[in-house]
């Protein structure tokens, strides 16, 4: 097996490494990276780990096949990637929250922070609502605290992370949780690889 | 500064692209194409005549008259309105290729240039399976004969993913979702879609196993197992005549299959092709069968063909070392624009010169007139000092 793989740094990770272990990638080298991103190579198989924005980019770009990403990610970026399973872990709403009625008819138009503004700006362009999303790189929970917007549209697991008293959870944006995904080139390329790894977590899924 | 999206290719790359341009026009010409060049700005209608998203965000102006125009997003359907123009009263098949820039606005997202160079062929009046295999063929060949070491071409068909999904006996917004899903590879929430559709199980499975089915050699056998109708039995049988014909013209190890393999662009009506190389992202070229685009132009022929994106081949050849070798330096005459003489005498014997003011002190290989004598310096460091005469026998040239 010749394969180039990435994974993001992320609370539910021991639970990514022992599906892939029980399906047979060698992910003890992946550990002495500890949490740090880097590269390390064990056994045919090339470990990468980095932000899942920057995972998401390699794979397009060819130089890694496969990665580990939240769904979260691949409908902000929407990336030019195959999206062939969903692991089953670490899942989560990615959700529109407010503190208290903040949102009532104080202004025609909401601003939202959030990490995901395409996101945010697809699901309120749907429903109607008009929203003003505030890009923010991390911690869209701080915005609330510092008045910087409305609501936040954020994954369940961060707001209950972060502590934060009193939001409140709008609306369900989406359904998220670990993705595993392959680059259009390693799906050509590297397809027998690609496709008896799927199978073998195919079968692993099936029989939880 | 220039728009987003726009580059410059400097002297080095513009060599080595035309040199790549170079061998694919006599690959294509070795195959009975002939190079058309079309204009760069079409009327904006022509082309919505396609009807397709992708191609009608193209780049819009208006000309002194306010007529709306557009620069060609690509070049298949201008090729298919000139053969609609010019070649309804010759006989078919046409075949034509082109070198050639289209435009369609930045979209880093997914690495869209605003301007990229494309070679390509289309082959227009033949419907048949041949006119497929000789397409992939040609792209095999090409892209070989530019030094490409490794490649693949995928293949797959339109008409598989459709019959698939009229097996599940799905409503029609349930129909559009899971195709929706298809194209935009999202394959959690095709299933999902058709799980909560209350799709049986068996025909799930056949449908989750069948997108499995990319880029393995066994793909084609594979999916011929879970071939179910006439349509997707016909579908397939229609690539395995691809594949040998392929085969026969020499080129079969480097066809795959991917059935989970869909393309963006809405015209393309039946098989359908990528061809990949390590170390670049997106596919070196794609292409397929058009057989309803003529027909935007009032003339129903049939149509299949390919585009060589020259960027991402000249990307996998760097990234596989076998770029094109480049010209070598000129060499650089100090003090040559007082002596037009002995600078045509050079050229005419082969030697690649360019004057440079006598002050100049270029890198070799250069030469200098030092009184009524010569200095050479040869890019290998070799010197030679003496007549004109001793200069032209160091070049080779006397």
């Amino acid at each position: 097996m010749r394969l180039r793989v990435g994974l993001e740094p992320q609370p539910q990770l021991e639970a990514v490494l022992g599906l892939l272990t029980a399906a047979g990638l060698p992910v003890a080298a992946l550990r002495h990276l500890q949490q740090q991103p880097g590269v390390v190579e064990a056994d045919g198989v090339t470990w990468a780990r980095a932000s899942g924005a920057d995972l998401l980019a390699c794979c397009e770009s060819g130089v890694l096949d496969l990665a580990v990403v939240g769904k979260e990610l691949l409908l902000e970026h929407e990336p030019e990637v195959f999206e062939l399973l969903d692991l089953r872990v670490a899942p989560a709403r990615l959700v529109f929250a407010v503190v208290g009625d903040a949102c009532e008819g104080r202004r025609g138009r909401v601003r939202v922070a959030t990490r995901f503004p395409r996101v945010t700006a697809r699901f309120f362009a749907a429903g109607g609502l008009q929203v003003q999303p505030v890009r923010l790189t991390s911690a869209a929970t701080l915005a609330l605290s510092l008045g910087l917007a409305d609501g936040i549209v954020e994954l369940d697991t961060v707001i209950a992370a972060a502590g934060l008293q009193g939001l409140a959870h709008r609306e369900v944006v989406a359904r998220c949780g670990a993705r595993l995904v392959v680059g259009r080139a390693a799906r050509s390329l590297r397809g027998a690889d690609v496709a008896a790894l799927l199978a073998r977590l195919g079968d692993l899924l099936e029989s939880r | 500064m220039i728009p987003e999206g726009m580059h410059d290719v400097l002297p080095g790359e513009a060599a080595e692209l035309h040199a790549i341009e170079s061998t694919l026009r006599a690959r294509f010409a070795a195959y009975g194409y002939g190079e058309v060049r079309t204009p760069a700005l079409e009327f904006a209608e022509t082309l919505e005549l396609a009807d397709d998203d992708t191609l009608s965000g193209g780049y819009r102006l208006f000309d002194d008259q306010g007529r709306e125009l557009m620069l060609r997003p690509d070049m298949t359907v201008p090729v298919a309105r000139l053969a609609a123009a010019r070649y309804r009263d010759k006989p078919l098949p046409l075949r034509f290729f082109y070198v050639s820039d289209s435009y369609r606005p930045w979209a880093p997202q997914r690495s869209q240039d605003g301007e990229f160079r494309q070679a390509g062929v289309e082959l227009l009046g033949d419907g048949s399976a041949a006119a497929e295999a000789e397409c992939v063929a040609l792209v095999c060949d090409a892209l070989s004969a530019a030094g490409l070491p490794e490649y693949r071409v995928t293949l797959n068909t339109m008409a598989f993913p459709t019959a698939l999904v009229d097996t599940l006996g799905l409503v029609d917004d349930d129909r559009e979702a899971l195709l929706e899903a298809l194209a935009d590879r999202d394959y959690p929430l095709l299933e999902s879609i058709a799980a909560n559709a209350a799709v049986g199980d068996e025909a799930l499975k056949a449908l989750q196993a069948t997108l499995a089915l990319g880029g393995t050699s066994d793909s084609l056998s594979q999916a011929r197992k879970l071939a179910t109708t006439p349509a997707m039995v016909g579908a397939i049988e229609r690539l395995v005549e691809v594949r040998d014909l392929v085969t026969e013209a020499g080129f079969g190890d480097a066809v795959t299959f991917d059935f989970g393999l869909y393309h963006d662009l809405t015209y393309y009506t039946g098989v359908i092709l990528e061809a990949w190389a390590p170390g670049v992202g997106l596919p070196v070229a794609s292409g397929g069968r058009y057989d309803e685009l003529p027909g935007c132009f009032e003339w129903d022929i049939s149509g299949v063909g390919f585009a060589i994106a020259l960027d991402r081949l000249r990307d996998a050849l760097d990234e596989a070392d076998r770029l094109p070798a480049v010209p070598p330096a000129p060499l650089a005459f100090a003090g040559g624009f007082d002596e037009p003489a002995r600078l045509a005498e050079l050229r005419r014997a082969g030697v690649a010169v360019c004057a440079v003011p006598a002050t100049a002190e270029p890198p070799a290989p250069s030469l200098r007139r030092a009184g009524g004598r010569y200095a050479l310096e040869l890019s290998g460091g070799a010197q030679t000092e003496g007549s004109w005469r001793d200069v032209l026998r160091a070049l080779g040239a006397g």
